[in-house]
């Protein structure tokens, strides 16, 4: 036996295998083909204090190695969630993390309570870094605002006890100083990264490949991107880090662990292979056997750079 | 649903750019219905996600795909041989309703014929079955010995006269329904324009009518909502929901 157990503030989860938001709905599809109790975590897809239509078609355009998405968080909104998803995330045996995202800190604090109350969570996401939505007047993500965040998690931290994970942006000057923003203001763990706000361009049609202009760029295209920022990130930060980014094997999980992180979520390979979750969790359990390494700790952060 | 490892069985050249693939799928064969479609991995190049295929035919444990060569992963496909395996997730989504009474008319532009074969393929010779086909010109049209077989009536137009009657396939759906009397139900399978024009001039003749969308799309089962179809209430899931829909749901004109 492999000891994979971590720990997200004072959450354990059996296993660092989570769902990145917005690649796993709220996991009933997936139900369906698998046991997901069996991942360390479910992530839901992000919901908002009102119903989103989200963005018009097209949404979606495949790139090399990877895809923009231009969805714009589509979601029945708070109520609907409590209603309709609620229930089935209550009877999982897996800990559920309820990704959030809100116009600013006070209605991230209700939205935060909201879901706390309502028994179905184990911890928040905070989706401070959607690139298909804009916060306010400045034109900007939350995460690309130091003071944006702190007013954020602090808000929802004294309103909430459900464990708190910040999720940023790639896309800032340096990341340490965003994520030290979220550990400051008392974040249990930042999750990295968030997809890459990017275009396609058709030539022949002279237009772009999305309605929305720009998407997010995400799949084993921003892997690279995504370990220098969970390794920038670790080093500075005490909290765990939780990497995202292309994580579609085993091994890419591994490496981001080798690098420091905690734990990781798997994306986009949810959507090319919807058994991707498991099968990187049960390679994962096969590699640390075969390298006769009993636990996760003997590799977390041991880069030999 | 889930995923299955197929056996390309076959896989040739029929016409101008298009293809026809056979998988020994016997899972997927037992569950299809006309209408739903086959979300496929193909192996090579630089693409990840997955490549939607509406269920051509079904014989036995073969299920058949019909294809155009379009960009990367449809000339991938073309370029497999037979006894590759493939990663094949379907049946997917909600094809075409079952259609108890009346007579049916199916109006395919183009490739719209894809699904169409499938759905003749189960009316069968009972029903009193009319295919419209229409195309750019005489290569475009596609399968119309395959309606035959089928028993279906087949009448073809083109857009350039070279084969049929020069003028749009909507134009004959609109003569068929005015001759008819009686129940009719439509379905139907092609470009945006197409379905939009069939849904007006069904409305107007007060005749049921399905219409298969195409949007793109990831993950296949209805989780990413990258595949978004304007309906009368909101945007609805093209791989979920769809691919097929009541034409009265849609909202035509949100879609481009
Ligand atoms: C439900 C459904 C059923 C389909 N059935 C058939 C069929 O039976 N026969 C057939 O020839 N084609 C069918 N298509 C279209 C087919 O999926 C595309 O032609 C194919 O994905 C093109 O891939 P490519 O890499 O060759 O082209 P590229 O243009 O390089 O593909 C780039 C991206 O755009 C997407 N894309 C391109 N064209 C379409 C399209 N028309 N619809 C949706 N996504 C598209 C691709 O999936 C890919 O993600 C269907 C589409 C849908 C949604
Ligand atoms: C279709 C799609 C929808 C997404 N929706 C959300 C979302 O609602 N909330 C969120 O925090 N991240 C969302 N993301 C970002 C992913 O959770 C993840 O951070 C990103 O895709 C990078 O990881 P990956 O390369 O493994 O996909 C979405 C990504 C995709 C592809």
């Amino acid at each position: 036996m492999v000891q994979l157990e971590i720990s997200i503030g004072g959450l354990r989860l059996k296993n660092p295998v989570m769902t990145a938001s917005g690649t796993f709905g709220h996991g009933t599809e997936f139900a369906e083909l698998y046991d997901i109790n069996r991942l360390g975590a479910v992530v839901t897809k992000t919901i908002t204090p009102l119903p989103r239509a989200g963005n018009p078609p097209p949404r979606m355009a495949e790139t090399p190695s990877g895809m923009l998405n231009a969805v714009g968080l589509q979601n029945g909104g708070l109520e609907e969630f409590l209603k309709n998803k609620a229930p089935f995330l209550r009877r999982l045996k897996t800990a559920v993390v309820v990704s959030i995202s809100a116009g600013g800190p006070a209605e991230f604090a209700d939205m935060a309570l909201a879901v706390e109350t309502s028994g179905c969570a184990d911890a928040l996401e905070l989706n401070l870094s959607c690139p298909n939505v804009l916060h306010g007047a400045v034109k900007n993500m939350i995460s690309q605002d130091c003071g944006a965040i702190e007013a954020v998690v602090s808000a929802v931290r004294k309103k909430c006890g459900l464990a708190a994970i910040a999720k940023l942006s790639p896309n800032v000057t340096d990341i340490t100083k965003t994520a030290l923003a979220a550990q400051n203001a008392g974040a249990d763990a930042v999750c990295l990264i968030n997809t890459l706000p990017a275009m396609s361009v058709d030539l022949k049609t002279r237009k772009p490949r999305l309605a929305n202009i720009t998407g997010g760029l995400s799949g084993p295209a921003i892997k690279p991107v995504a370990l220098k920022l969970v390794w920038d990130a670790v080093r500075a930060l005490d909290i765990p880090v939780i990497a995202c980014g292309g994580i579609t094997t085993a091994e890419d999980a591994l490496e981001f662990i080798l690098c420091g992180a905690t734990a990781v979520e798997v994306g986009t390979a949810n959507l090319t292979n919807p058994f991707a979750a498991p099968e990187i969790l049960s390679g994962m359990e096969r590699w640390l056997r075969e390298n006769k390494i009993a636990s996760l700790d003997e590799l977390r952060g041991k880069l030999i750079a | 649903m889930r995923n299955w490892n197929c056996r390309l069985l076959s896989n040739r050249k029929i016409a101008d750019g298009v293809w026809l693939a056979a998988f020994d799928a016997p899972k997927i064969a037992a569950a299809a219905k006309p209408g739903q479609f086959v979300h496929v991995r193909v192996p090579g190049g630089e693409h990840i996600l997955r490549r939607p295929f509406s269920i051509h035919r079904v014989d036995g444990n073969t299920i058949k795909v019909l294809y155009r060569v379009v960009g990367a992963a449809t000339f991938a496909l073309s370029a497999l041989k037979a006894g590759t395996m493939l990663d094949i997730l379907g049946p997917l989504g909600h094809g075409f309703p079952a259609i108890n009474s009346g007579r049916v008319i199916l109006l395919a532009g183009g490739m719209g014929v894809a699904p169409l074969v499938f759905l003749a393929q189960k009316l069968g010779k009972k029903r009193g079955l009319t295919v419209i086909l229409g195309a750019k010109s005489s290569s475009g049209v596609l399968c119309a010995a395959a309606f035959r077989e089928t028993g279906a009536r087949v009448i073809a137009c083109t857009e350039d006269g070279s084969k049929g009657k020069q003028c749009l396939a909507t134009v004959l759906l609109e003569n068929e329904l005015a001759q008819a009397g009686g129940k009719t139900t439509v379905c139907a399978c092609g470009p945006n324009l197409m379905l939009k024009r069939a849904a007006a001039v069904c409305a107007q003749f007060k005749t049921p009518c399905y219409v298969s969308l195409e949007e793109r799309m990831a993950c296949g089962i209805g989780v990413c909502l990258c595949c978004p179809v304007p309906t009368v209430a909101g945007y609805k899931s093209a791989c979920k929901d769809g691919p097929v829909f009541n034409a009265l749901e849609v909202a035509w004109s949100n879609l481009k």
